[in-house]
């Protein structure tokens, strides 16, 4: 199994040295969360009123998608409706050809990862921009966001500065991020002024006011939608909530959530489009029903993507988001994943401890480790099984049952010369690079427990 | 069957009995609203002015150090007119050095500022100035966000509403903080 989220951690793990750097960069965000949920007189209360708005949203979707849609169109916005990856993209590069853009400035936008978007828009002959600063880094790497919030976390300045210097010409090894932001902004603004379209994700929709609200701490996102004459919203149709006052209270958890911020810089409410200004807000499903239609995941579709999970999962701190072949990674990635293909990600939900840190995070209370836990019973009654792991399984059933084998099984150990057992030969050993060794096979001990315990005993 | 109704058919097919809008129930009694509005924008980066009537325009003067100063502010209009045209956003001798607006109100729990096309006159002028300078009067701070979506909702509606919560940041290479990421490099706020 090539891709399996095993191997694909075994290069960051053990190619590099950035698994501690990594797992402290994230931890980083999740220390200045717990920070942030100090300052909230009542946080917990603040989360499940949070779960129990999106579970409101979500037994009346079908009514609130249409008073969204009947509002927004009420303040001048068209409405279109994608089914899947392939229409949303369809639909976009028909708005952009019927408004003669030819290219695009983009902010952070997730569902376009999901859906495509970019490699499709490039292939039609669209030139596309990713405006946030880590996304632009990625997209000039032409890598894929490794966080959802943070997408170029899993990468250190002197790469970054190693990009820019190719891709930009920027001084060869100045790694200041002062100064590779600054060329940055300067690229990007010639970047805005030339384009002539704006497409951006969409945090929330709001139904009662047929509004969209982006959040970001750049501002990019405003950049293209106040100054291009065509703009579009791409939401995920979860993205719902009924009014202001609900709005109110996902404003209060997301960045805190998140980055550990008591807000995002800018919070933009788009309503009304500016005069001579065509603006569209497509609504996309992508598996979106599937995910409601099924009982037990239905809660999965609270998600407000904050990253969350992923700044305190054990697994993804020190595996990297890149590990996980699925757009969006961690915790609640490995949850969504199967329902893009059981069989192609059917490892992720096992790229987890179980630990149910996630669960004690996110912002609205879903049970990630439940979940996790539930997709493992699943995917191994309605996938193939791995070989090795399904004869491994059965030979430690067959020990665990019988304790002459067990003793007999351990007692084989013993006799396997210790050089063997911590060689190259045994792949639970890890060498690293550098010669040093990551992971050593322990020595074994000359008895087993029950032996030392029984001769003890019998001393005493 | 188009999309839309494709989508609504599936999702009425499963949707189930609808729960109750929950009650939110999450405000408490703030004081010192002031105190904590200034410890949370100056926390982040964004440099708080206390100032009266009178000496607000001494203030605007002092920080702006003779940038070139435009306002949307009605009674500053004369004195810093607005030249900025939105047809011709990125020309640079239109760009205001220095813009400075009103924000109907503030957020005391995350120092944000509530600014529409009202208050703003053009939309991207909340984000392609060098510097802004945002005027508040200090009896409009509310403590949180369920007292803030509370008044938007009793506003007219706007067009365009934007929570600024200090100048554009990014912390995209390596966690390091870097002001000015795309927007503005700088935020004031000078309380009434």
């Amino acid at each position: 199994m090539k891709g399996t989220h095993a191997n694909l951690s075994k290069d960051f793990i053990t190619g590099s040295d950035k698994t501690d750097w990594h797992n402290n960069a994230l931890w980083f965000l999740r220390a200045k969360r717990d920070i942030q949920r100090d300052t909230i007189e009542d946080w917990e209360k603040l989360r499940s009123t949070a779960a129990a708005i999106k579970d409101h949203t979500l037994s009346r979707l079908p009514e609130y998608l249409q008073t969204f849609e009947e509002n927004a169109v009420k303040n001048g916005m068209q409405v279109h409706w994608a089914w899947d990856d392939k229409e949303l993209r369809e639909i976009t590069a028909k708005i952009l050809k019927d408004n003669n853009a030819r290219s695009v400035v983009k902010s952070k936008s997730m569902l376009t990862e999901e859906c495509g978007l970019n490699p499709y828009l490039e292939q039609e002959g669209f030139e596309v921009v990713d405006t946030d600063l880590g996304e632009r880094i990625v997209q000039l790497r032409k890598e894929h966001p490794s966080h959802i919030v943070v997408p170029a976390i899993h990468l250190k300045k002197e790469e970054v500065s190693d990009t820019f210097h190719e891709k930009m010409n920027t001084e060869k090894g100045n790694a200041s991020p002062d100064y590779l932001a600054s060329v940055a902004r300067e690229a990007l603004r010639k970047d805005f002024m030339k384009a002539d379209a704006a497409i951006t994700g969409v945090n929330f929709g709001v139904a009662e006011a047929g509004a969209v609200v982006v959040c970001t701490n750049e501002g990019n996102a405003d950049m293209g939608v106040h100054s291009k004459k065509t703009v579009i919203h791409c939401m995920g149709m979860e993205k719902l909530v009924p009014g202001y006052d609900e709005l109110a209270v996902f404003t209060r958890l997301l960045a805190r959530s998140a980055t550990g911020q008591p807000v995002t810089v800018f919070t933009s409410h788009y309503r009304k489009p500016r005069p001579e200004t065509t603006e569209h807000i497509i609504i996309v499903n992508n598996k979106r029903t599937d995910i409601f239609a099924d009982p037990e995941f239905r809660q999965a579709m609270r998600c407000i993507r904050c990253g969350a999970c992923m700044n305190t999962c054990p697994v993804y701190r020190r595996s990297g988001g890149h590990s996980y072949h699925h757009t969006v990674p961690g915790p609640i990635g490995s949850v969504l994943a199967p329902f893009y293909g059981k069989e192609k990600n059917k490892d992720l939900p096992f790229a987890s401890t179980l630990c149910g840190s996630c669960n004690n995070v996110c912002p609205v209370k879903i049970d990630l480790a439940g979940l996790l836990y539930r997709w493992r019973q699943k995917l191994t009654d309605e996938t193939s099984s791995d070989m090795s792991k399904k004869i491994g399984m059965e030979v430690g059933s067959k020990i665990l049952k019988s304790r002459k084998k067990y003793d007999l099984a351990g007692s084989v150990f013993r006799w396997v010369p210790k050089g063997l057992l911590q060689s190259g030969l045994n792949p639970w050993n890890v060498h690293l690079p550098d010669g040093r060794k990551g992971r050593v096979f322990p020595e074994v001990p000359k008895e087993s427990f029950r032996q030392w315990y029984k001769k003890n005993q019998e001393d005493s | 069957m188009d999309s839309k109704e494709r989508i609504l058919s599936s999702l009425k097919n499963v949707v189930g009995e609808p729960l109750p809008r929950p009650e939110i129930n999450l405000q408490y009694k703030t004081e010192a609203l002031t105190e904590i509005f200034i410890g949370v924008a100056e926390a982040s980066g964004t440099e708080v002015f206390l100032a009266t009537g009178d000496t607000v325009a001494e203030t605007i003067e002092t920080w702006s150090k003779g940038g070139n100063i435009q306002s949307s502010v009605p009674a500053l209009q004369k004195k810093y007119p607005l030249v900025f045209d939105e047809q011709v956003p990125f020309e640079k001798d239109k760009m205001p050095g220095i813009f400075v607006t009103e924000a109907s109100f503030g957020v005391a729990e995350n120092a944000a500022l509530w600014l529409t096309d009202h208050e703003l006159s053009s939309r991207l002028l909340a984000f392609i100035p060098e510097r802004i300078i945002v005027l508040l009067k200090a009896d409009t701070l509310v403590p949180t966000m369920h007292e803030a979506y509370e008044n938007i909702g009793a506003e007219p509606p706007f067009g365009f509403g934007l929570f600024m919560a200090g100048a554009s940041k990014t912390a995209d290479i390596e966690q390091t903080l870097v002001k000015g990421a795309q927007g503005a490099k700088e935020l004031a706020v000078i309380l009434y």
